[in-house]
């Protein structure tokens, strides 16, 4: 049984490795065959060439540092604003019933046409592009942590007030550690969030950070740099999407 | 016949009513920004301009060809996927992770395969929306053909192909359901997103234009719009979605 699962882990894991060198060597090949022009995209060789090359030469180093910088700051802020004000609107039912159908609204619409006015509002840089990463993590963490304090089993809450628990004990050791798998949740997707708000940002008009490295790169027309800058932020941050999932 | 007041209106018009306030003052804010009064009015003229609705015309259009791209591609991956175990755990990773990385460091290379105009736009919405359609519809493929349904046409001697169209799809439907509304919303911000970028019609090229002329009141008119097509879309489907699991939900055997 163990043994059939692991060579099933097997089969998957080569699938998947089979499937990127599939895509690598079909990029590879329609630019070298000549089936897309070399303006449009680069041979991945190329590509992952540039990519230690970024690495190497430090010229990822400062955009990289100002993006974390932005992306930890903005997170620490919107996730201690967030949870506050999910954990009031389920406690206060007239705030939830305020303020939750505006955020749901909010929600449906493309958060980034915002970011013009956060432009005018802050100006170009790093402000405007922190406030960009917090619109759009501040929702879905104030919902998820409503939701998952709404969940919480009402069957325990009673049982400790029945063996004569405190409000202040209630919370702190029924209700909080009961939410605090659903709070995880809604931090990690929150801090996704904050991550694609501030690279959009940043891409879109800024002074510097991994966004502006790749649409500097774009409007220079260096075309593999672009590529590389580009590859190298989709790993950067789905390597660090997939260590958050793994950490619940 | 009891009066009740939504709180969340309340809440708007107070807002609102603050923001007109600080209007009568001269901070710089409202110089700039405006007042809901001076907004309000820019809203009438972009309204009544018929360059607003040929653009209005372009998103949408936008809209729906990504959206159609999307729904495509996605249900060719969920059947594809969802009908096999190993094919659906070595390529929803894929899915789930593309999801959550930041798609718009490559829309330049949507810029330069596919030009820059309508075909990268709808092309930047499509790789937007797919997403959700493909975890989300995959997801509920692999949930109905592990459900009592299936195994009972089977048992009922039913062809492959007749549970797939009799059996299968039906029962997908309302996650088609969910996975649109959700891709509905991505794909307009994939559009939108290109549009602001580098575009020369469309919504978020008017928001660019009149943020680049400093007419913030013009430039929100326009926020305005998009953000009421993208609330009237949800509403609608929200209603459709909320119909469909009714009739057509499966009850969770899981």
């Amino acid at each position: 049984m163990r043994l059939a699962r692991r060579s099933r882990t097997l089969t998957v894991v080569g699938a998947r490795t089979a499937l990127i060198i599939a895509a690598l060597v079909l990029v590879e090949a329609l630019v070298r065959g000549g089936l897309i022009s070399p303006f449009a995209l680069a041979p991945s060789s190329e590509i992952i060439e540039k990519i230690v090359g970024l690495v190497r030469d430090g010229t990822v180093v400062g955009p990289l540092l100002q993006t974390l910088v932005e992306v930890a700051i903005t997170f620490v802020v919107v996730a201690i604003a967030g949870v506050f004000v999910g954990f009031c609107s389920w406690r206060w039912g007239l705030l939830r019933r305020s303020i939750e159908p505006l955020m749901l609204a909010v929600y449906a619409i493309p958060t980034i046409v915002f970011y013009p006015i956060l432009l005018v509002v802050f100006g170009i840089g790093a402000p405007s592009v922190m406030a960009m990463g917090f619109l759009l993590g501040f929702t879905p963490i104030v919902l998820g942590v409503r939701d998952a304090l709404g969940s919480v089993d009402p069957v325990l809450v009673r049982m400790a007030t029945v063996l004569g628990a405190t409000p202040l004990a209630k919370y702190a050791k029924v209700i909080f550690p009961a939410a605090l798998p659903g709070v995880g949740a809604a931090l990690r997707l929150g801090f996704s969030y904050v991550v694609i708000g501030i690279i959009s940002g940043e891409f879109l008009v800024s002074t510097g950070g991994l966004g502006k490295l790749v649409a500097n790169y774009y409007d220079g027309f260096q075309v593999s740099s672009m590529y590389a800058a580009a590859v190298f932020i989709v790993l950067l941050s789905a390597v660090i999407n997939s260590l958050l999932e793994r950490l619940k | 016949m009891s009066f009740r007041v939504n709180p969340a209106i309340v809440l708007v018009v107070v807002a609102l009513a603050i923001w007109q306030a600080a209007g009568a003052g001269t901070s710089s804010f409202v110089t700039v920004v405006g007042t809901p009064v001076t907004v309000a009015r820019a809203f009438a003229i972009v309204v009544s301009s018929q360059s607003t609705w040929v653009n209005v015309g372009i998103t949408a259009l936008e809209l729906l060809v990504g959206l159609s791209v999307a729904i495509v591609l996605g249900l060719v991956v969920s059947l594809g996927m969802g009908t096999d175990g190993i094919a659906h755990e070595v390529v929803s990773p894929f899915f789930t992770i593309g999801n959550t990385v930041p798609k718009i460091v490559i829309l330049p290379a949507f810029l330069m395969l596919f030009g820059i105009g309508f075909l990268s736009k709808a092309a930047f919405g499509a790789l937007h929306g797919v997403f959700p359609i493909a975890v989300i519809v995959s997801s509920g493929v692999r949930r109905v053909i592990a459900s009592e349904q299936v195994r009972a046409a089977t048992a009922l001697n039913a062809s492959k192909r007749q549970i797939v169209f009799h059996v299968l799809l039906p029962s997908v439907l309302p996650y088609l359901v969910t996975a649109l509304r959700l891709s509905v919303s991505l794909t307009l911000l994939g559009v939108v997103l290109a549009e602001m970028y580098l575009a020369k019609a469309g919504l978020g090229f008017m928001i660019m234009r009149w943020y680049g002329e400093f007419q913030v009141p013009k430039m929100l008119s326009a926020v305005i719009l998009i953000g009421a097509l993208a609330f009237t879309l949800d509403f609608i489907l929200r209603r459709f979605e909320a119909a469909i699991w009714r009739t057509h939900g499966i009850r969770a055997n899981s």
